[in-house]
């Protein structure tokens, strides 16, 4: 829209129907002439009557046309509302130092159709470097920190790079600058941009300050602003401009974003249906339904529609089945993702088939009116099943001697002794990396577990609830909440299918400081612990207080035995598989099972080389200083030997603005409030004078009717 | 005299004594004068040799050639004599635009008189048409003081009026022409220029002398009018509004073609074609004419 400074001066366009008065009165004042060459007259106008009408309103409205431009023009017009690109505030009398925080955060690549806030942000930018005249000059800092590379410690304080450009830029110049803006994923600090710009205005004492605040303002930094009031009183004679580069009712689209991807290990089940827990969250200020999918080699392996209020936090477990054994990658999405990282979130598993698991238990009492042993319920219902698990049960002459290292699981259902030997070998198998769960039954001699197999287990045993088992007394499991391998049990959460809560525990084994015990998985109603885990070594220990056969639960007769006793077993044997879900800066160790050297790439594509380590059995690779999130192949000079997943959760999750909180509390720092768009703060600051370019144009304009009304009325 | 002396000044009379006009073509006189006649004379330029025929003057054979050759020719001498003029003038309407200077049969009048002027000095007949649409006024060729008067008072009384046809009045001159005259013919030319030509082209192509005097306004071969006007067209008394300013270039343009298919198609023809500006003086201009025509 164009509007004029010296709107007063619009009274000169009544000149511009000076042309048509005149037309008006020399066709009214019609002259008479005698003529004697009026043969000649009418030859002329043989030729020329036909056109003349239009000419006339032609050359008319031209000339009209020329004075109005020209009337405008002493009124000096300017663009209300030019493009952004050409948008820019006025330029003060003195030279000025403009520093711009330029939010580089990945979030500023949210766009509405075509439009995203980066594009603006180029556009304001653009703006304040093509209004640089000479003396004056522009820093421009970012506002994303460079993100830590793993092992430094220590805080930045001063926010890098910031750039210094000194007097007018070419547009070519401006061009490059403004499109050379990268985005990087991180939360801005506030608190580093403002210290450089405090010490890139020192630089420059005697030019007007102006400082550039170029953001989408997160809602992330509003718990950050608590460390930027120093500012308050530092920040005398700066004009401060804030400027939100998000567009009105963004946060009215839904937004939602994929929190966390929990699966409970590393190390997996072929053929076991696996729940994949997503976290997902809608950061929107409306309801959003997104549809969330679990990718498996490129496949959708599961997918489920979820619903979401504002603001509302969901874990929605995903069905997945692994059906392949090795190293597998999958990869969770969800629509409605603003932002979608190639890198997803991405989980590494190792899949394998039937884990070799050794039963131990007492033999069956032959006095018993029905002689039964504690495991003969597991190997009746793990023998409907033998692809699940390789259950092989075993005597005491197996467990008398080294456990080889074949054996994945040792299952200890409740013998009565376990011998100093027994416990020896145990603990060196445990420390390898096998996996031992230990159940009570009523036979066990506590004395035995306490004394030989003290260092695996969680807690001191101190011996059974119950001296008699009455039908009539019996408590009913509830998961612990919060605890790292409680993903593989929450199936069995009281919330989610109650089948645990059914079975009715009748006696179990007393821990010592059950109640501040670490590692409980399943508690009792009466808050004794009933499954613990403790790491030891590389290895897992489980311990059942209860029985696993018929003898102090019912847990052998519903339906959750088998699975919970699988879940057990997968659990015990994490020690098997290496850590495949790394957190940045953790470095990864596998065998290396490949030729030659092993080859690392990364989720960039790039590749570099690693040496295998000699290992006293076997060969490993290492891998350190991984930083960047996203899978991993390892490969040698033919395939692909293994994988793993370099795991974090996305910094800007939040793509709202402030809340008006929030912004009250930032514009009490920075001193001015946040301006809704550009347009906005350069018509706050006062537009630059733009009517000399609109001007020119508008000369230009007139030179060229006026040459079109010569060449027109003379050649045509 | 009255007429004379409006229409012939002393000084045109004086410059018209120091002026000639000869026919450009072989005319027909009776009388001696200074015109290459169409008939063979006893003069003293040679002319040509010609076969002796019986009866021929034997005094003009040429001994000498009969000496040479055995063959008898008689010599032939050119014959000079007076000649006959008739000074056309157009009377059409448009005759009578005056511009700044003086209206264009004004000038013409003038210019007409101070030539019959001068071809009574010579001994020459002359005579006098009005032209418009047809031959309005015709007096024969003659010569005398009286004449002289007679042709001043025709020519005063032949006010403008009608259009011209140039055509017709050529057809119509042909006819009351008697022996092989000279026509000179003092118009603006406004008509058609294929017709204008036609018709003068007539009389030449019978043998006569043609000149054609165009006569014309230099205002009014540019419309210098401001804004809107109506054309009153001097002949026919038609209106014809233009504006001026925006007619100027192709007016120009249609002028300056006119003009030259004007001396194209006389000069096709054999008339010969001269302008005659009425800004010009016109004693002046009509010496500066017979001077160059010398």
């Amino acid at each position: 829209m164009i509007e004029f400074r010296h709107a007063g001066a619009l009274v000169w366009l009544v000149v511009a129907v000076a042309p048509v008065v005149i037309y008006l009165l020399l066709r009214r004042r019609k002259r008479e002439v005698p003529w004697g060459a009026s043969y000649l007259l009418r030859l002329t106008l043989a030729t020329r009557r036909k056109a003349s009408v239009w000419k006339q309103m032609v050359v008319l409205a031209v000339r009209v046309l020329v004075l109005v431009l020209a009337a405008s023009l002493v009124a000096r017009p300017y663009r209300q509302n030019p493009r952004p690109r050409s948008l820019a505030p006025r330029m003060p009398e003195r030279p000025v130092h403009r520093v711009v925080l330029v939010d580089d955060s990945l979030s500023m690549s949210v766009s509405v159709g075509a439009d995203s806030r980066l594009n603006r942000l180029r556009s304001a930018l653009g703006a304040l470097l093509l209004s640089e005249r000479p003396g004056d000059t522009i820093t421009l800092i970012r506002l994303v920190p460079e993100r830590p590379r793993p092992g430094a410690s220590g805080r930045r304080l001063l926010a890098a790079p910031f750039t210094t450009f000194a007097g007018r830029l070419s547009r070519r110049e401006v061009r490059e600058i403004v499109s050379g803006i990268s985005l990087r994923e991180g939360v801005i600090d506030l608190e580093g941009p403002l210290i450089a710009a405090l010490s890139r205005f020192a630089a420059t004492p005697g030019a007007e300050r102006e400082l550039y605040v170029l953001s989408d303002f997160p809602r992330e930094i509003g718990t950050t602003l608590g460390r930027l009031e120093w500012f308050r009183s530092s920040r005398g004679g700066i004009c401060v401009v804030p400027v939100n580069m998000s567009a009105a009712g963004e946060s009215l689209r839904s937004s939602v974003s994929v929190r966390d991807v929990r699966i409970g290990s590393d190390l997996l089940l072929a053929g076991v249906p696996t729940l994949v827990y997503v976290d997902v969250q809608n950061f929107s200020d409306v309801k959003a339904t997104t549809r969330l999918r679990v990718e498996l080699g490129g496949q959708v392996a599961a997918e489920q529609v979820v619903s979401l209020q504002p603001d509302e936090r969901k874990r929605v477990a995903l069905p997945v089945v692994f059906s392949r054994a090795g190293v597998e990658a999958l990869e969770v999405r969800a629509d409605g993702e603003l932002i979608v990282l190639d890198a997803g979130l991405a989980r590494c598993v190792e899949v394998r088939h039937g884990p070799a698991v050794w039963l131990y238990a007492d033999e069956a009492d032959p006095r018993e009116e029905l002689p039964m042993t504690e495991s003969e319920f597991l190997v009746r219902a793990i023998a409907c099943e033998p692809r699940l698990l390789g259950l092989e049960p075993i005597g005491v002459r197996e467990l008398a001697m080294p456990i080889p290292a074949e054996v994945d699981v040792v299952l200890l259902a409740g013998p009565r002794v376990i011998t100093p030997k027994m416990g020896e070998y145990l603990t060196s198998f445990v420390r390898r990396g096998g996996g031992l769960v230990v159940a009570m039954s009523p036979r066990v001699d506590i004395a035995f577990y306490n004394d030989n197999l003290g260092p695996l287990l969680p807690a001191h045993l101190i011996g059974p609830a119950r001296k008699e088992v009455d039908p009539q007394s019996y408590d009913s499991a509830r998961q612990e909440p919060a605890d790292g391998a409680s993903e593989l049990f929450a199936e069995f959460a009281t919330d989610r299918s109650g089948e645990l809560e059914e079975v009715r525990f009748y006696n179990h084994v007393l821990l010592e400081d059950a109640d501040r015990l670490e590692g409980v998985v399943f508690r009792l109603t009466n808050g004794d612990p009933l499954l613990v885990h403790r790491a030891c070594g590389r290895g897992h220990v489980y311990l059942w207080t209860s029985s696993i056969g018929a003898s102090w639960s019912s847990l052998a007769v519903r339906q959750s035995f088998i699975p919970l006793i699988v879940r057990m077993i997968n659990a015990a044997m994490a020690g098997r598989g290496f850590p495949r879900n790394l957190r940045p800066g953790e470095s990864f160790v596998c065998e290396w099972t490949g030729k030659g050297t092993a080859a690392l790439v990364g989720p960039d594509g790039q590749q570099r080389e690693l040496q295998p380590v000699r290992g006293p059995e076997k060969p490993f690779v290492i891998a350190s200083g991984l930083a960047e999130r996203g899978l991993y192949e390892l490969r040698d000079a033919t395939r692909r030997v293994g994988a793993f997943a370099v795991i974090g959760q996305f910094a800007e999750p939040d793509l709202r603005t402030l809340d008006d909180d929030g912004q009250k509390a930032l514009a009490a720092t920075l001193g001015h409030s946040i301006f809704e768009d550009w347009p906005a703060a350069v018509r706050a600051l006062g537009p630059s004078d733009s009517a000399p370019e609109l001007g020119l144009v508008v000369l230009l304009v007139i030179c060229a009717l006026y040459l079109f009304e010569t060449w027109f009325v003379r050649y045509l | 005299m009255t007429a004379r002396s409006n229409l012939l000044t002393a000084e045109a009379a004086a410059r018209a004594k120091e002026l000639e006009f000869f026919a450009r073509t072989r005319v027909e006189g009776f009388l001696k004068g200074q015109n290459w006649s169409r008939r063979k004379g006893a003069s003293t330029e040679f002319l040509q040799h010609r076969a002796y025929m019986p009866g021929d003057d034997l005094r003009r054979l040429d001994w000498r050639v009969f000496a040479r050759t055995d063959r008898l020719v008689t010599r032939e001498y050119e014959e000079f004599t007076n000649l006959d003029a008739v000074l056309a003038l157009d009377t059409s309407g448009s005759m009578g635009y005056a511009g700044e200077a003086m209206s264009k049969i004004e000038f013409a009048r003038h210019c007409a008189a101070m030539l019959a002027y001068l071809l009574n000095l010579q001994n020459d007949r002359f005579g006098f048409a009005a032209l418009s649409a047809r031959v309005t006024d015709f007096l024969a060729p003659s010569n005398g003081k009286r004449h002289l008067a007679e042709l001043f008072r025709r020519m005063v009384s032949a006010a403008p009026a009608g259009e011209t046809d140039m055509g017709a009045c050529g057809a119509e001159l042909l006819r009351r022409a008697g022996r092989k005259s000279v026509f000179v013919v003092f118009s603006d030319c406004f008509q058609e220029p294929a017709g204008l030509c036609r018709g003068l082209g007539m009389l030449r192509q019978q043998g006569h002398d043609v000149l054609v005097l165009h006569v014309f306004d230099p205002s009014e071969t540019d419309l210098v009018f401001p804004g809107f006007t109506l054309f009153r067209d001097l002949e026919t008394g038609q209106l014809d509004g233009a504006d001026p300013m925006e007619l100027r270039e192709a007016y120009r343009d249609v002028c300056r073609a006119h003009s030259q298919a004007l001396k194209d198609g006389l000069n096709s023809y054999g008339v010969e074609f001269a302008p005659l500006p009425v800004t010009a003086e016109w004693d002046v201009a009509l010496a500066e004419l017979l001077m160059r025509r010398r």
